[in-house]
């Protein structure tokens, strides 16, 4: 843990100080994995301070300390959800926005032969969120936290409140899905390709 | 998902999270958690307190209505017997009703087999 439990205990009991120690010491692991879960920089901080006003109002509840990480990381996933499904509605507009250019981008990123553009990079990191937004809010969540965050399947499971197995079934499928979704997306953005070249040869002819 | 799929899958997550990078907080990032907490604690302070103001006045109109109950309790009950004397009512006409078809029923039968 990143901080003692007594923190967490003295942080329970209202000290305020605790608590600000609490949220330094966190800040920037909860924001990594929010911004890995919504992959929108400009609403990262905005869901990051909720989940501190979150933990605020709910540490009191929290019986066993020693287990005031994963606890920290349910409540991380509960507010990015939330953010999610508002902004679920969002997904179809930014899919028409889809572009060659960031499939090459990605492609370029995938095979690293050379250094990329910012632009391409930034083209490559929006084509790869939108990949993830194709999946379910749940399988996203799940995916981001073992393939993005890094963390294992106990962790994870410490998270789920289930075993290893279920959650290896679980992950086998969202990954199923998600390479799915990907070969769709990119596959649409190359058709989309095609058929605007296809256009401006007939006009040119 | 065959392994070769398996392989593009964690390179494709691996790409992203070398895209992704880090995410550094603003300088704010804590005051602006704080400023939070407070304007959450302010406006659940303005319940309590809204609730206090009003609790003589909320007590006053609990009495009232307890009152108003308590007055209005046998009528509501009377009310409801006669409802209930009602369906009773009907219930026992509804019996006397059956059992005089089945009298004159039978009168029938008995006056059909005298003829």
């Amino acid at each position: 843990m990143l901080v003692e439990t007594e923190t967490i205990v003295r942080a329970q009991s209202g000290d305020d100080a605790a608590f600000n120690e609490i949220i330094r010491a966190y800040r920037k692991r909860i924001l990594g994995t929010v911004y890995r879960m919504i992959s929108r920089g400009d609403d990262v901080e905005d869901v990051g301070q909720e989940v501190f006003v979150r933990l605020y109002d709910s540490l009191r509840q929290l019986r066993t300390p020693q287990v005031f990480e994963p606890w920290l990381y349910r409540l991380t996933i509960n507010a990015c959800y939330d953010y999610l499904r508002k902004k679920r509605r969002g997904v179809d507009v930014r899919m028409a926005d889809l572009s060659e250019e960031q499939v090459i981008a990605v492609d370029a990123a995938l095979s690293g032969k050379k250094a990329l553009e910012e632009s391409q990079k930034a083209s490559a990191r929006e084509l790869l969120g939108l990949m993830l937004d194709r999946v379910s809010k749940e399988d996203r969540v799940l995916l981001t936290l073992k393939e993005i965050q890094g963390l294992t399947l106990k962790e994870l499971s410490l998270i789920y409140k289930v075993n290893t197995n279920a959650l290896k079934v679980r992950l086998f499928r969202a990954r199923k899905r998600a390479l799915r979704a990907y070969e769709v997306m990119t596959e649409e953005a190359r058709e989309r390709l095609r058929q605007e070249d296809a256009k401006s040869h007939d006009i040119e002819a | 998902m065959t392994l070769k799929r398996d392989e593009f899958l964690n390179h494709l997550f691996g790409t992203y999270r070398d895209l992704l990078g880090a995410f550094e907080p603003t300088p704010a990032f804590n005051a602006k958690v704080w400023a939070r907490i407070e304007a959450r604690k302010r406006e659940s302070l303005n319940w309590a307190s809204y609730l206090i103001a009003w609790s003589p006045r909320l007590a006053f109109a609990a009495v009232l209505l307890a009152a108003a109950l308590l007055v209005a309790a046998p009528w509501m009950g009377t009310g409801a017997d006669s409802q209930s004397a009602l369906l009773d009512a009907s219930y026992v006409d509804m019996l006397a009703l059956e059992s005089m078809d089945d009298q004159g029923g039978a009168l029938l039968v008995l006056a059909e087999n005298g003829r």
